[in-house]
């Protein structure tokens, strides 16, 4: 049941958050907004971005500012599942006497920092669908809970590169956002230089606990969304679906594979944070349409005229909301609406 | 407060904006409508009246207006909705949603909303209308005014056909009253008296478009001719040579006579003439040669300068012979002078006569044809009305003025008969001259039915002089009264096909030479 001192509590430990963050980077708002609010919704992030762009620097900012134990995975196409989740290993007891001891791996932490997960197989990839989706590794066929909060914050390089693997559908769609990290501007790249030249090392402090964060998630979730903003979420996934009764005309003609239902719990979820966030009571189309963009891009899979066209994700999820925002309607409809303007 | 009276001033301005909308549709589909009935009347026979085109108009306004208020009227809901659309982030219909919700978070979003609408002014709500309609409203104002403007598809384009007969008989009333025209262009006339002739042909075309009835027109044309003819020859002066000749006591006998067109009377003239020379002491006779010799020639000038009417050309042969009769008193050469005179001017009368009876021969052998034309249409004519003979007598002596009729092919018409002498629209007996008026005739298409249903026997001497009294008296009409009617239906049969077209002509001069 949400309270005023948990209102309260939300702003206050919000506004640390973003101020403690922007200590440690410069610009890119939408990625931490968009990174802030996946962790209180508890959801995992995609960081994607060419290197050096600070994706890093941004999840171990992250790791300092929710006073959680964070960890980094490297991942390199030799990496194995057992790197990724942990292993048995023989360990002699203090009787001397040799037994398995199961060691954890890096993904034993409250934010795991999965670096360039598109180097590692596809294999070691999906080590890490279990813990993000079920926060449990099970190894020789022992679960193990994660402990809460956990988060998966991955980055990778633009798919252009080579020697990389594609993420799958199913792992993708595990992350609630995919968040583009774009190149700094000038100004922002003089404050960066200005920034890192004095010190490498984070400023960022500790503003935040574990138990801090999972209040703020329970706190969003009590935020109202009227019937008509979660059927325009509703229609907005629909919408992508090439086959459906409420695709639009976007979605016919260039998706090939639709979003799925996760991505409305992921709109309607990430938009009562972001509601909060910005000191409204409610939920509101503009907080679905924000947040489209981050949940759709890495979910709608493009045909192949997407790709002769030179139609990005990005471009067909703008489409669709454009489409989905003016309604469907007749071309009688459409006309009486041109002149006599929406009922 | 409640939600109705937070969102009142809203819900008035919005209500008014549906007014706005639903009159702008009304007036589209009624200016719609009125186009379609205007478009629809001027290309069909459909010629709707103002008040009918309004009735549709306005009902079809009535018809969309009525449905688009009620769409566009606005609840609490709707105008929620439009006020959350100018940027309040969904708090006015969340805050309608969570209404009856007593939850602390549900109390705080209505507290927020409600501040913040407080600052929100019905002015910031903007009517949603925009300039579409409004231009297309203007669109079809001027539209409809443009096709009221067009003319109803004439009759002439859109009517069935005109039957054959209407057609011809249209084509016969321009030809008429084209020879009208061409008669007053080849009148010697001043350019004053020339004009006012063009006038009296042109109220004459414009009042005959006017009228419905072939007798009417007849009847016009007929008197416009008339009218023309009189003032020309009271312009020109231009007599018959034979009434010229008649003004004088010593040529009075020839005038009568080429005017007769009786060659027994021309003989006895010209013997007469012969004797009267003769008569004469011999001292006398070269005057009288030059006397007769000036007469015709007066004559003949005074009859205006018809080159190739023959009539004319022996009459100034005759006047030639006479002056060289009278210079054979002045030739020393000749020993005696009146013998050869008198041979000379014998000689020129019997050359005169000669070519005269001539002529004259020459123009009742045309008579004779176009009586015996005139006599084929009277006989059909009698086989339609059931009558025999009658009125041989008046188309005999109206044929004569048949040559200057139009349409004849005469070429030695003299324009001027018309207006006299046996010609003068003359009927039976040919004198109907000033007893036209009164003149009465057998026309057998009055009579009706006196027969009956009776039975009876053609033995019956009684029953049929009765019959053939009663016959008499219903069948006498006034000539005047019963020539239209035969004009009329003379002018409709030329409009069938079943009469030969060179007897068109015929039939029409026919009928003006009996006016």
């Amino acid at each position: 049941m949400i309270t005023e001192e948990k209102l309260t509590a939300f702003s206050e430990k919000s506004k640390a958050i973003f101020a403690e963050i922007s200590k440690d980077m410069v610009g890119q708002k939408e990625v931490v907004e968009g990174t802030v609010i996946a962790m209180i919704a508890g959801g995992n992030v995609l960081l994607e971005g060419v290197p050096g762009v600070g994706k890093t620097r941004l999840v171990r900012a992250l790791g300092k500012t929710f006073s959680l134990p964070f960890s980094r995975i490297q991942f390199t196409p030799d990496m194995m599942p057992a790197d990724v989740t942990g292993t048995n290993m023989i360990v002699k007891g203090e009787d001397g006497r040799s037994k398995f001891e199961f060691q954890p791996g890096p993904v034993f932490s409250n934010i795991v920092l999965a670096d360039e997960i598109n180097r590692a197989t596809p294999k070691t990839q999906s080590a890490l669908l279990e813990a993000m989706q079920e926060h449990s590794v099970t190894v020789a066929g022992e679960t193990r809970r994660l402990q809460e909060p956990f988060f998966v914050l991955a980055t990778q390089n633009p798919i252009e590169q080579d020697g990389t693997y594609p993420l799958p559908e199913a792992q993708m769609d595990r992350f609630m956002f995919k968040l583009i990290v774009t190149f700094p501007t000038v100004k922002e790249l003089v404050s960066i230089v200005d920034m890192t030249q004095a010190t490498m090392e984070e400023k960022a402090q500790p503003v935040i606990n574990g138990a801090e964060l999972l209040e703020m998630r329970e706190t969003a979730k009590d935020i109202p969304v009227i019937e008509e903003v979660t059927e325009y979420a509703a229609r907005l996934v629909a919408a992508t679906h090439p086959d459906g009764e409420n695709a639009s005309e976007t979605g016919r003609k260039y998706v090939k594979l639709g979003a799925s239902p996760r991505a409305a719990q992921a709109l309607i979820t990430g938009a009562k944070v972001r509601a909060l966030l910005n000191g409204r009571y409610n939920v509101s189309i503009e907080d679905i349409n924000t947040l489209a963009l981050p949940v759709l891009r890495h979910r709608v899979k493009l045909n192949f005229d997407a790709v002769t066209d030179k139609k990005t994700p990005d471009d067909i999820v703008r489409a669709v909301i454009k489409e989905v925002s003016d309604g469907p309607k007749s071309p009688v409809a459409a006309v009486v609406e041109k002149m006599l303007g929406r009922k | 407060m409640s939600f109705k009276k937070l969102f009142a001033p809203y819900m008035r301005k919005l209500r008014l904006e549906a007014a706005v909308k639903a009159l702008l549709a009304g007036l589209l589909a009624g200016l719609s409508i009125g186009i379609v009935i205007t478009v629809v009347s001027r290309i069909t026979r459909w010629e709707c009246d103002l008040l009918t085109a309004m009735t549709y108009s306005i009902c079809a306004a009535l018809i969309i207006a009525v449905p688009v208020y009620f769409i566009y009227r606005p609840n609490m809901k709707k105008t929620a909705r439009r006020i959350d659309k100018e940027g309040f982030e969904e708090r006015a219909e969340t805050m309608l949603a969570l209404e009856k919700d007593g939850s602390y978070i549900a109390s705080l979003q209505r507290e927020d909303a409600r501040e913040r609408l407080s600052k929100i002014k019905t002015s910031h709500i903007p009517m949603r209308i925009g300039y579409r309609p409004f231009a297309a409203v203007g669109a079809l104002i001027v539209a409809l005014s443009l096709i009221s403007m067009l003319p109803y598809r004439s009759l002439e384009a859109t009517a069935e056909p005109l039957p054959p007969e209407v057609v011809e008989e249209s084509r016969i009333i321009a030809d008429l009253i084209a020879q009208l025209r061409e008669t007053v262009e080849q009148a010697e006339v001043s350019e004053d008296i020339r004009a006012e002739l063009d006038q009296i042909v042109d109220e004459l075309e414009a009042s005959v478009t006017d009228l419905d009835s072939t007798l009417e027109k007849a009847a016009k044309i007929s008197e416009a001719r008339t009218k023309i003819l009189a003032i020309i020859e009271r312009e020109t002066g231009n007599k018959d040579i034979g009434d010229i000749l008649e003004e004088d006591e010593d040529t009075k006998e020839l005038g009568e006579a080429i005017n007769s067109q009786d060659n027994d009377k021309l003989h006895e003239a010209v013997e007469n003439l012969r004797d009267e020379m003769l008569s004469l002491p011999e001292d006398e006779r070269q005057q009288w040669f030059k006397d007769m010799a000036d007469k015709l020639n007066s004559a003949v000038e005074a009859a205006g300068d018809e080159t190739g009417d023959q009539i004319i050309e022996a009459l100034k042969q005759l006047a030639q012979s006479f002056e060289d009769a009278a210079a054979q008193y002045d030739d020393e050469t000749i020993e005696n002078p009146d013998d050869s005179a008198v041979t000379e001017g014998g000689l020129g009368l019997s050359g005169a006569e000669q070519a005269i009876a001539d002529e004259t021969d020459r123009r009742n052998e045309l008579s004779d044809e176009l009586q015996e034309i005139v006599g084929i249409i009277e006989d059909a004519r009698d086989e339609l009305f059931g009558t025999t003979g009658g009125e041989d007598e008046g188309s005999g002596e109206a044929s004569g003025g048949n040559e200057e009729a139009p349409g004849t092919e005469d070429g030695e018409t003299s324009d001027g008969n018309a207006a006299d002498g046996e010609g003068g629209g003359t009927g039976s007996g040919g004198d109907a001259g000033e007893e036209e008026d009164d003149e009465t005739f057998f026309d057998p298409s009055q009579v009706g039915d006196i027969f009956g249903q009776d039975d009876f026997e053609l033995t019956d001497e009684d029953f049929i002089r009765d019959v053939y009294e009663q016959i008499i008296v219903e069948g006498e009409v006034s000539y005047k009264d019963s020539y239209y009617e035969y004009y009329a239906d003379a002018l409709e049969s030329i409009s069938r096909s079943e009469i030969p077209d060179s007897l068109k002509d015929v039939i029409i001069a026919y009928f003006t030479s009996l006016e």
